[in-house]
């Protein structure tokens, strides 16, 4: 592979770093605070990819004195991949049969106190259930949203990337209502106390006092 | 047919192919888009791929900036002069020293080669294997891979920092000048300008280290996808079987040490001390570094010297995990 072919790759992909990150389907493989670095890194390639292709243009002398070695140069053509799935093809977030369940039994701690208007993620509604000292959600009418996977509703919860990513879900018992599975349900209920132990996989389960479908959100993941 | 033409027609060759992908691309785009919406597994190993490549590329370009800025304002002889002229301070120095110098391994073979001779080659060892573990660009990766846990990013530093000392020191009292075979190409250019001298290093670690980065983010979406749940149950459960496996693995793998703490973090079926293995050995020691070094050093120093890398590795990493993690 020659330099300048070398160098467009190099210029695709910051321009496909940059496509993600103002598509916002960035949001599919990472967290929003990964952002403002996409941005910056699609900035720099961009930029040091002009500059070499615009110096090779310019003339031969600089790339024989600066030692051009073509050395493995061939392995260049894997960037294609990435710049393939980032632009050209829309690769979806992580499913849920994609994400792992390893929930283990956290140590015990005193959470802060509950939001006034009740709305939890359901990864934070499975750590209270589990590992609350405080057991603030007892008696407590909370607010959560996700998809239906079974009679549970669940959500992919991902650490750093879409690689890490975990399912975290609720059993929910009581006034669903009948959804088609994968359905996204914004969820009112109180948390059955006792009903996170190591025989439920620290699942713990929800008496729903009203469930109602909603859009799929543009960013499907909880953190 | 001269030899300039010869090189205008496979210049144009690979522009053109370049071209062909890039339409072929941008006709079954959609199409390729509805075969990973059927296909559940592979539509998972597709958003691995994107997640861990996504996640690394930032951290990546920072460390090419870096890596070029070095290569126009640090020279190798005043790396030279900056080391104490004790042998075993020297390899000390070089140790910590490393965390000064933010790149990839890859960057780091090349520097080191530089820097080996007769007295300095215990230093340019350590060096070459605790620049790449332990400078600031790694260890914040490895903080944002790992939140709320420090003492991952402690224990990484400790193990790595004692692999490249250990390793270093064993070379003074065994290592033999006669096993480097390859001599320096000489194409020392003192009139280039810094600038230039600047881009060209940034250009050419990006493209090695990205394209590496491709393969270990393929071989991480394949293992996600391919490799059934309870093979990582079995590792989780048996933590000699772990370690070996995780070691073994960061020399298949061969990831970039910018981006293997966000795989590493991505098998979280696994316990924390294997993947700081991996986190240790992958930086010292992998396929693409044996193959590095086979290059610029000759094939009887990487024969000897990336075995006797990866077990010292492994060894440090286990005993700092047991001390820093627990089990």
């Amino acid at each position: 592979m020659t330099r300048e072919t070398q160098n467009i790759l190099m210029l695709l992909i910051g321009l496909s770093t940059g496509l993600i990150a103002v598509r916002g389907s960035y949001l599919n493989f990472v967290k929003p605070s990964l952002l403002p670095w996409l941005l910056v890194a699609a900035v720099l390639l961009v930029g040091l990819a002009s500059i070499c292709l615009v110096r090779d243009l310019r003339g031969k002398a600089g790339r024989k004195d600066l030692g051009g070695h073509h050395h493995r140069g061939a392995l260049a053509w894997l960037l294609l991949i990435p710049v393939a799935l980032t632009a050209f093809v829309s690769v979806p977030p992580m499913s849920a049969d994609g994400a792992t369940t390893a929930m283990q039994a956290p140590p015990k701690r005193a959470f802060p106190p509950l939001p006034a208007d009740g709305v939890l993620s359901i990864p934070e509604v499975q750590m209270r259930a589990a590992a609350d000292s405080t057991d603030s959600l007892d008696g407590r009418l909370i607010t959560v949203t996700g998809f239906t996977k079974g009679r549970d509703l669940a959500r992919v919860v991902i650490v750093c990337c879409a690689a890490d990513a975990q399912l975290s879900s609720i059993h929910l018992t009581g006034a669903i209502g009948s959804h088609p599975e994968d359905t996204w349900l914004k969820v009112q209920g109180t948390v059955i106390p006792g009903s996170s132990t190591p025989s439920t996989n620290f699942i713990p389960t929800m008496e729903v006092r009203s469930a109602t479908p909603i859009p799929k959100p543009r960013n499907t993941y909880a953190y | 047919m001269t030899g300039e033409q010869m090189a205008t027609k496979r210049r144009a060759g690979s522009m053109e192919l370049l071209l062909v992908a890039l339409i072929g691309l941008a006709l079954s785009g959609s199409l390729i888009t509805g075969v990973l919406a059927d296909h559940d597994r592979l539509a998972t190993a597709a958003t691995v791929f994107c997640g861990v490549f996504v996640q690394a590329l930032p951290f990546l370009v920072l460390g090419v900036i870096v890596s070029g800025l070095v290569a126009a304002f640090v020279t190798p002889e005043r790396l030279e002069r900056w080391l104490p002229s004790n042998p075993v301070l020297a390899v000390a120095a070089a140790g910590v020293g490393g965390a000064a110098l933010p790149g990839c391994e890859c960057g780091s073979v090349p520097v080191a080669r530089r820097l080996f001779s007769g007295a300095t080659a215990g230093a340019a060892l350590t060096f070459m294997l605790s620049a790449p573990a332990i400078n600031p660009v790694v260890l914040v990766a490895t903080a944002v891979a790992f939140p709320g846990q420090p003492q991952m990013v402690l224990a990484r530093c400790v193990a790595s920092l004692a692999t490249a000392v250990v390793m270093g020191l064993l070379w003074q009292r065994w290592g033999r000048t006669a096993w480097v075979t390859r001599t320096l190409p000489v194409h020392h250019d003192h009139d280039a300008p810094r600038f230039a001298v600047f881009t060209e290093a940034a250009r050419h670690d990006f493209l090695q280290s990205a394209s590496y980065l491709v393969l270990g983010a393929g071989a991480a979406a394949v293992l996600r996808s391919a490799v059934p749940q309870w093979v990582f149950g079995h590792i989780a459960g048996n933590l000699v079987v772990g370690v070996i496996v995780m070691a073994l693995l960061a020399v298949v793998l061969a990831l970039c040490s910018e981006a293997d703490a966000f795989v590493a973090a991505s098998l979280t079926m696994i316990p924390l001390l294997p993947r700081l293995v991996f986190l240790v050995v992958g930086p010292a020691v992998d396929v693409k570094l044996f193959a590095m070094q086979t290059g610029i050093f000759g094939r009887a120093f990487a024969m000897r010297f990336a075995p006797v890398t990866l077990v010292v590795a492994t060894a440090c990493a286990t005993i700092v995990g047991l001390v820093v993690l627990g089990t």
